[in-house]
């Protein structure tokens, strides 16, 4: 070889992504791969970027560090036995997959759930969804820069972690929901846990808008970043917080009723700024919004039982047939579509996470921002990766 | 005249299924739907691919901000050379769901402008949802259609939708 080289990447081209990514860049701009174990990218997304100087010319987020194929591990085990899965598919809000499972199961063969079991599921998904957002919180203050907000943001949510092992058993991955209920019942110690709890919050969130909502740096970084127009939001299947940042009250729990929720009273927070910071509101007031849903369920929880006396048990054949289930998870919106040929095994099954759709955006909206800025949102996007791969 | 089902003529409860609205186009139509279908404001939900005894199919969900329900779009491929327009110039959010249908069940989408994998590695053959011909069910047991075909009248939107779609005959 001649010194010096023709070309002096030779060798250095990358693997199949950067290459197709790199033939549209222009000569005198960087390509620069971004994860997949970059901290900001909350655990093994990769993003390559085009950058000229500090901004983002292109960006394109590369999949499936984490595909683990759960829609092909459900074609291969028993209804029932498909909920330890439900819990890793998303590990923050892994009780709100846990219901559209359950729920596209029950809506497929016509199953009924006790008001109790039904109570109960609102309590702990909200509470899973209060935990979710806190996490959110602290470490999107950390990618941006912000060290101490997790720790606050930990202490509350060993409190929840600690009441939810009391019901599910796990700590994280919960798996607890059953055809026609849940697993255990909810006793006297959790209602007391959950009343402390619930006493304890508005304070916590009442620190948190006084310590870091208001502060300039976090408005400085924040507004006017990362814009989601309301037209790219649908061409792109946004849901959830995103969405809501973008002025639109879409929640599945009001647009597609399921459970008890329409029993609650209960403000879907909507801001309309479309920008990182409307996003960062939506979720700080969803946070008060799911603590009030708490209050009410754990005020008004009725006697029963928690499962369906006649709900299936182990082995069981729904009938064949398809169905559609969706949930409002802490990210967006749950889909489960789910085919049966009336055997013990599901037939097909499809997994609709929102943060797929969600990131899906970033490609668009990354462009032009700077590279900061682009942290920034892909923050705002609540992301969890092993959920977008499955 | 294609096959067309709406919530009017559902003999089981509406709502139970989980869809108001079920159309059954062919793969020429695809675009003209979900062009139809973004002018009145609906989503893309996911692209899902479905593999049975009379070929694959891929179902389209679309939901909408202010109105209830669901509509699912189906076009059924042939096994043999499954292929299919992408909506992506339509639905940018749909490229990365037909990428990923093209990793699960080797459906082509034709017109995308990235065919990477999205989700594998590279390509599998055969591709992993394909089930073996023993276990592929013919699409009348999962969409029971004796039930609850028929003319959609009634139906602004399934109507609306049908008239923007080809007749049977001209191909």
């Amino acid at each position: 070889m001649s010194w010096p080289a023709a070309d002096p990447c030779q060798g250095l081209e990358g693997d199949l992504y950067a290459r197709v990514f790199a033939e549209g860049a222009r000569d005198d701009t960087l390509i620069l791969n971004m994860g997949p174990q970059h901290p900001s990218t909350h655990g093994v997304l990769r993003v390559l970027l085009e950058m000229d100087g500090e901004y983002v010319m292109r960006a394109e987020p590369v999949l499936g560090y984490i595909h683990r194929m759960h829609e092909h591990m459900a074609q291969n085990r028993a209804y029932v036995q498909f909920f330890p899965n439900m819990g890793r598919v998303d590990y923050l809000h892994a009780l709100a997959w846990n219901w559209a499972w359950a729920g596209a199961v029950e809506k497929l063969a016509g199953l009924e759930v006790p008001r109790r079991a039904e109570y109960i599921r609102v309590i702990c998904t909200e509470l899973n969804r209060v935990n979710s957002h806190l996490l959110w919180w602290g470490a999107y203050l950390l990618d941006l820069g912000a060290v101490t907000p997790i720790m606050y943001a930990f202490e509350d949510r060993e409190l929840v972690m600690d009441m939810l092992q009391l019901i599910t058993g796990s700590r994280l991955t919960y798996s607890s929901f059953r055809f026609g209920g849940v697993l255990t019942d909810i006793d006297t110690e959790f209602v007391s846990r959950c009343r402390a709890f619930l006493k304890r919050m508005p304070e916590r969130l009442e620190m948190y808008r006084e310590l870091v909502t208001g502060n300039a740096i976090l408005r400085g970084r924040l507004e006017g970043v990362g814009v989601i127009d309301q037209m790219t939001a649908r061409r792109y299947g946004a849901t959830g917080p995103v969405l809501r940042g973008s002025g639109v009250g879409y929640d599945v729990r009001r647009a597609e009723p399921y459970g008890l929720y329409h029993e609650f009273d209960y403000a879907v927070p909507v801001h309309h700024d479309c920008d990182c910071m409307a996003r960062y509101m939506v979720r700080m007031d969803e946070l008060e919004a799911s603590l009030s849903i708490v209050a009410q369920a754990i005020d008004g929880l009725p006697e029963g039982h928690c499962i369906h006396p006649d709900a299936p048990r182990g082995k069981w054949r729904p009938p064949a047939g398809e169905v559609y289930f969706a949930v409002e998870g802490a990210r967006g919106k749950i889909g489960v579509y789910l085919a049966s040929d009336g055997t013990e095994i599901p037939y097909r099954v499809k997994l609709r996470s929102p943060s797929f759709s969600n990131l899906s955006l970033f490609a668009e909206i990354g462009q032009g921002t700077l590279l900061s800025d682009a942290v920034a949102i892909l923050g705002s996007l609540d992301l969890v990766i092993p959920e977008i791969d499955r | 005249m294609p096959e067309l089902t709406s919530r009017l003529l559902l003999a089981m409860p509406t709502g139970d299924s989980g869809r108001d609205a079920a159309l059954h186009v062919k793969p020429r139509d695809i675009r003209l739907v979900a062009e139809r279908l973004l002018c009145q404001d609906w989503f893309l939900e996911d692209v899902c691919g479905l593999d049975l005894a009379d070929g694959l199919a891929v179902l389209y969900h679309f939901a909408h901000w202010t109105r209830p329900g669901r509509v699912v779009v189906r076009v059924m491929l042939e096994r043999d050379k499954p292929e299919c327009p992408s909506i992506e110039g339509i639905y940018p959010g749909a490229s990365w769901h037909e990428r990923e249908t093209c990793d699960f069940f080797g459906i082509e989408f034709t017109g995308a402008a990235n065919t990477t994998p999205l989700l594998l590695a590279e390509r599998l053959d055969p591709a992993p949802l394909l089930k073996r011909p023993e276990q592929r069910i013919p699409r009348g047991r999962v969409w029971p259609q004796g039930e609850w075909v028929g003319p959609a009248g009634g139906h602004s939107l399934a109507e609306e939708l049908m008239s923007i779609c080809g007749e049977e005959g001209e191909q």
